[in-house]
């Protein structure tokens, strides 16, 4: 057939875009000819039809390259009113193109839809029912449902407009607000019956869209359709059809698929004949399913086969389901890559049916097989359905076949591999020592795509199962001998060892001196987070055995090493640890075991739940659609898997263990109240009640002691009293001991880091329960990067709803920027803030630097400039949300309209997602007035400088003030007023050395309707260098002599 | 529910591209258009037509140096879908008999309309190829 509507200047276009060769080529070809239509839609010459088409096409295309058209939308609905068939099909689709249901510009043209909807032209209701189709929205859905209707109602209207006013249907049935009730089921329950009476096939196609998007949210009102579905089927099978429908020698495969579906919705047919004609119908489409040589034909049959036998399921007829189901295995085998990869999905879709159960695992070794196919699309599959498939008697089988699969899979699917395997493992686990062994196996294959969940979970359930204890030791250290030497499996086996290990080496199995050579081997290459929990575990070695000089030995050459070197939380721990050996009583009381785990939701379940629906290989921003509602169950599941109060702990060490975590939790929990002042030796404070938020920290700390002190100034204090106050209550990880598992647990928990690690410390919580500690343990809390659990868990639990504190000193940056002109303004452990600023007369300018550290994206991210008398201020966009690593800028100008006394401030305020922290702070502008200051534009000999200061009366417009020993020595003032755009004079009265006097103009004004005004201003300093230095400051403005006296002061002082 | 069409060449460049859902920006559709292209063109004959990406599937198929791509949720029929695109082809192949990339690049007017014609609002419309190409003689006659 011939080409139509030859537009030669879109060829031109799209072959010169083609002739490009570089990507900046085309972009300049594609920047020229928007320029040349933009041209040509701004000047007043009126165009024709075919340059209207013309320019809208290409518009078209250049969209379609990627690139961003910003205009020419109301062009096209100019197009979409116009008279003419041609350009309104450009319209239409240009606006298809350009508009969104959400778009205001839709409004522009709903009117010529309409008009189009309801005129006599068929091929304009066709173009706006397809444009309603694509585009429609809730208010096209309000404005035109009745006028759709009419269309598919109305037997007079040719097929080609029904079965498009069907799916326009269903699009506006989808876009209504939910509480509207559009397709009332007793009207439309019966109508859509009768109107499935229908003899086109294309309208059929519509409406049995139409009736399955309804049936999909509520089959009720509609069973009167299932008889004549089923008769369509009927028809088809029949090849009751003509000829434009019939595709390979079948009846519209995509009518009857589409049949299929719609079945599947409604229980099966109550009426006896449609019900045995639906079977049989079923059963021809199962017996035919021969494979033939013709690909598309065999694509087709298949199609409707797979629909078929999901019906055939749920018509629970035992010689239909056998049917099915064998056919399903048959396919399981078969060369054709699209038919196995449907009989797995299928099989995973069906499997809760018993007779597909049954099948399923007749071919598990079929399955099992699919996992190392060659085709990734397939192995995900299987690795559903074994996912699905497994029960307690296959488990075992199924969990060690994905064992050994997991050297051979590939990244793409590997942690969603191990995740599931250790899923099942935890599900089914038919005894517990499979249990530790596959999850052992498991962490040692998996390499790098494990998580931290997996040893969590393993380290609960060995904890909760005293029986066990010395086996799972035994384990690790054999699996350590293997050689495997990951992260996670490092902390595991440290972990299990550090608590167990001593049991297994007083069984006289593995010397703990293996033990720690096994550990050792792996501690250089671990990260600090594992280091740290190593160092834990040497500790416990070392107190475990205080005999034991080799040991004693090797311990204290890596605590020593450690204790000098730069990772604060490591050096720290060594030095405390060294303290505590030196101590053995001290130790022995300290260094505890865990007690048990409270039961909680799977950890596991819970990560998987959080993948699903989610890629494992990319996970980048998702479009609405794809995205599941997950962020609502995340929270669901939090909430209910927070421990419960804790008090009740059932310890398995007797007394004094239990005792001392709860301690732990104490102190967790005193770190909220670090303003408390320290008790002194040992009566218990009253904040020294755990909150049962706190409580899984305590359960996270490795039970080693609270190092001890009343009011240790620093760490090395804290160690030189440990021995004076008597016993030592709990030592750890406290604040940040997170619960490993669900860092929103631990809302309360809060402290900031950093207060407690800085040298000055403030006043240590002091904390006694009288059953931990008789004599007296006061405890200073060593805030740790959180040693078993991951230092991003320790972020989020040190803070909870406390506020979340400065990092640096806010005052000092602040001073800083009243002279400099960038520079920090705000720091904390999320967010960064920086600024800079350009001085124009009374206007700065400033940008300031939003900056996030986190790793995850903060929230609700707010800036605003309070309205100030003295200011108007101007701020650019403000993004909603801060990317991780990310930083923005936000440029603010402030014009100072008069003189003033209180520095200008912002607020800020964001929210971190993980944690439910919210900022919300306040961030002083170094607007001080002396940034507004300039010098004189002429220059004021010093006779005059005398003569005017004489004239301004005294206070208020003549301001002293003394600055005492605090005072620069004049060389330093000298260089630094001109810098604050004062005028330095030469030396007056001949003699005082020691004495300066500078002037400037102070500008104000000139925005917000006031008038630009320029202050002079006087300054004397006399006395520089001198304990009687005195600052003088003079001007015909009282509030300006004030601020420039204030702002001049925190300069120079 | 049918996504999206898209039609990519062996270079990966699209050709053509219609979503159901319009909410997507023009660098959210590059940056899918981009991973689902590097998924589905690195995959061999032998293997199978449907790819998952994300939470949905891409059903894709070849015609010398052009794929034809669709992305699908669970309620479509993969089968059918694949079918659908042969469907699509022949009807372009019958408009521009024999039809080719630069067909459908130089045409892409024509090539949208016929697709709007068999595909709208995520649905299948019409299969039925003299029914499909309606408009476009339309089109012709006016022109």
């Amino acid at each position: 057939m011939a080409r139509i509507q030859n537009i030669r200047g879109l060829k031109a276009y799209i072959q010169d875009i083609r002739n490009c060769s570089t990507k900046e080529q085309e972009k300049e070809r594609v920047d020229k000819e928007l320029g040349k239509i933009r041209k040509k839609y701004t000047s007043d010459k009126a165009m024709t039809a075919y340059d209207k088409r013309k320019y809208m096409w290409k518009l078209l295309y250049t969209r379609l390259l990627g690139y961003d058209v910003d205009f020419g939308v109301k062009n096209a609905s100019d197009l979409v009113a116009a008279s003419g068939y041609a350009e309104k099909q450009v319209g239409y689709v240009a606006c298809s193109v350009f508009l969104n249901e959400k778009d205001e510009f839709l409004r522009l043209v709903i009117n010529s839809v309409r008009n189009d909807l309801i005129s006599r032209n068929e091929a304009f209701q066709c173009l706006a029912l397809d444009f309603i189709a694509n585009v429609g929205g809730s208010e096209f859905s309000q404005l035109l449902t009745g006028d759709v209707m009419n269309v598919l109602a109305n037997g007079a209207t040719r097929p080609v407009v029904r079965k498009k006013a069907a799916l326009c249907l269903l699009r506006l049935l989808r876009k209504a607000p939910p509480d509207a009730e559009i397709m009332q089921p007793e009207v439309w329950g019966v109508r859509l019956a009768t109107m499935l009476e229908e003899r086109d096939m294309g309208v059929l196609l519509g409406l049995s869209t139409l009736l399955l998007g309804v049936a999909s949210r509520s089959y009720e009102g509609y069973e009167a359709c299932v008889p004549r579905i089923v008769r369509i089927l009927e028809r088809c099978k029949q090849r009751d059809v003509s000829q434009d429908y019939t595709y390979y020698g079948l009846a519209s495969t995509w009518l009857q698929v589409k049949c299929l579906r719609v079945l599947q919705y409604f229980p099966p047919p109550e009426e006896p004949a449609v019900r045995r004609m639906l079977a049989d119908i079923v059963k021809r489409i199962l017996g035919g399913s021969e494979p033939v040589k013709n690909v598309n034909k065999n694509n087709a049959v298949h199609a409707i086969v797979f629909e078929a036998v999901a019906v055939a399921i749920s018509l629970e007829e035992p010689e239909l389901m056998a049917m099915g189901v064998a056919l399903l295995a048959k396919f399981l085998s078969v060369r054709e890559p699209n038919l196995k990869y449907l009989a797995l999905e299928n099989m995973a879709r069906l499997a809760e049916v018993p007779a597909v159960v049954d099948t399923v695992n007749r071919h598990q070794k079929t399955i099992l097989a699919c996992l190392r196919d060659g085709d990734v699309s397939i192995r995900r599959r299987a690795l559903d359905l074994l996912f699905i498939m497994c029960t307690p008697s296959n488990s075992a089988e199924i969990v060690d076949e994905l064992l050994s699969y997991l050297t051979l899979a590939d990244y793409s699917m590997r942690e969603e591999l191990v995740l599931k395997t250790a899923v099942l493992a935890e599900r089914f686990l038919p005894s517990l020592e499979w249990y530790v062994d596959s999850m052992l196996t498991l962490m040692e294959r998996a390499g790098d795509s494990a998580i931290n969940d997996l040893w969590h979970s393993v380290v609960q359930l060995v904890t909760n199962n005293p029986q066990l204890h010395v086996y799972a030791a035994r384990r690790c250290a054999e699996a350590l001998r293997r050689g495997a030497s990951y992260e996670v499996f490092v902390k595991c086996t440290g972990y299990i060892l550090g608590e167990y290990g001593p049991r297994l080496a007083a069984a006289g199995e593995v010397p703990l001196l293996e033990q720690f050579k096994l550990l050792q081997e792996r501690f250089v290459a671990a990260s600090p987070e594992t280091k740290a929990l190593l160092l834990t575990v040497y500790e416990k070695f070392a107190v475990a055995e205080p005999d034991n000089a080799a040991l004693k030995v090797a311990v204290d050459a890596v605590l020593e090493r450690y204790a000098a070197t730069l990772d604060a939380e490591l050096a720290q721990r060594a030095v405390e640890y060294r303290g505590l050996t030196t101590r053995r009583a001290v130790a022995a009381a300290a260094v505890q075991p865990l007690p048990k785990w409270e039961k909680r939701t799977s950890l596991l379940l819970r990560r998987l739940a959080e993948k699903e629906g989610e890629d494992t290989d990319e996970a980048r921003e998702r479009p609405a659609w794809m995205n599941l509602p997950d962020g609502a169950e995340d929270e669901a599941a939090g909430g209910a898997s927070a421990p419960p109060p804790s008090l009740g702990l059932p310890g398995t060490a007797p007394g004094i263990a239990t005792a001392a975590a709860n301690d732990a939790a104490d102190l967790l929990d005193l770190l909220d109240f670090s303003d408390t002042p320290p008790k002194a030796n040992g009566t218990a404070s009253p904040g020294a009640i755990a909150s049962p938020a706190a409580e899984p920290g305590a359960h996270a700390t490795m039970g080693v002691a609270l190092a001890a002190a009343t009011a240790p100034a620093t760490v090395m204090d804290l160690l030189s009293s440990l021995g004076s106050p008597g016993s030592a209550a709990p030592q750890q990880p406290p604040a940040a001991a997170a619960n490993p598992f669900a860092p929103e647990l631990l809302p309360e928990v809060a402290s900031p880091p950093v207060p407690a690690r800085a040298a000055p410390t403030p006043p240590p919580a002091a904390v006694v329960r009288p059953a931990a500690a008789p004599a007296a343990a006061a405890a200073t809390v060593m805030v740790a990067a959180d040693d078993p659990f991951g230092a991003d868990v320790f972020a989020a639990a040190a803070a909870g709803p406390a506020p979340i504190q400065p990092v640096g000193d806010v005052a000092a940056w602040f001073h800083k920027l009243c002279t400099a002109s960038s520079g920090i303004l705000y720091e904390d452990q999320y967010m960064q803030v920086g600024i800079k600023s350009q001085v124009a007369g009374p206007t700065v300018q400033l940008v300031l630097f939003l900056g996030n550290k986190h790793s995850e994206a903060l929230q609700q991210v707010v800036l605003v400039a309070p309205p100030s008398p003295a200011f108007a201020f101007q701020m650019g966009p403000v993004p909603q949300q801060l990317e991780p690593k990310k930083q923005v800028q936000v440029s603010l100008s402030a014009t100072c309209l008069a003189p003033f006394l209180a520095t200008p401030a912002v607020q800020l305020g964001y929210s971190v997602p993980g944690t439910g922290q919210v900022l919300s702070r306040s961030l002083d502008l170094p607007l001080v007035a002396t940034k507004f200051c300039a010098p004189p534009p002429v220059e004021v000999p010093a006779p005059v400088f005398a003569q005017r200061w004489q004239q301004v009366a005294g206070p208020p417009f003549k301001l002293t003030e003394r600055l005492g020993g605090a005072a620069p020595a004049k060389a330093a003032a000298e260089a630094l007023l001109p810098a604050l755009g004062f005028r330095v004079l030469p030396a007056m009265d001949g003699g005082s050395g020691d004495a300066l006097s500078a002037v400037c103009v102070f500008q104000c004004g000139g925005a917000g309707g006031t008038q630009l005004r320029q202050v002079p201003c006087m300054v004397k300093l006399e006395g520089l260098g001198t304990p009687a230095a005195s600052l003088a400051v003079a001007t015909a403005d009282a509030t300006g002599t004030n601020a420039i006296k204030q702002a001049l002061k925190l300069v120079v002082t | 529910m049918i996504k999206f069409v898209l039609l990519v060449n062996k270079q990966g460049q699209t050709r053509l591209a219609k979503y159901t859902d319009s909410s997507l920006t023009t660098d959210e559709r590059r940056a899918l258009e981009a991973e689902i292209v590097r998924k589905c063109l690195t995959r061999v004959d032998k293997q199978c037509n449907i790819v998952e990406h994300r939470n949905f599937k891409v059903v894709y198929r070849r015609y010398a140096s052009l794929f034809f791509l669709m992305g699908i949720d669970a309620e479509e029929n993969e089968l059918g879908t694949l079918e659908m695109i042969h469907c699509m082809v022949e009807t372009l192949d019958k408009w521009f008999s024999n039809v080719c990339e630069l067909d459908i690049m130089f045409s892409l007017d024509t090539t949208h309309h016929i697709i709007d014609e068999m595909v709208a609002n995520g649905c299948v419309v019409e299969t039925n190829k003299a029914n499909a190409l309606m408009p476009v003689q339309l089109l012709e006659r006016l022109a």
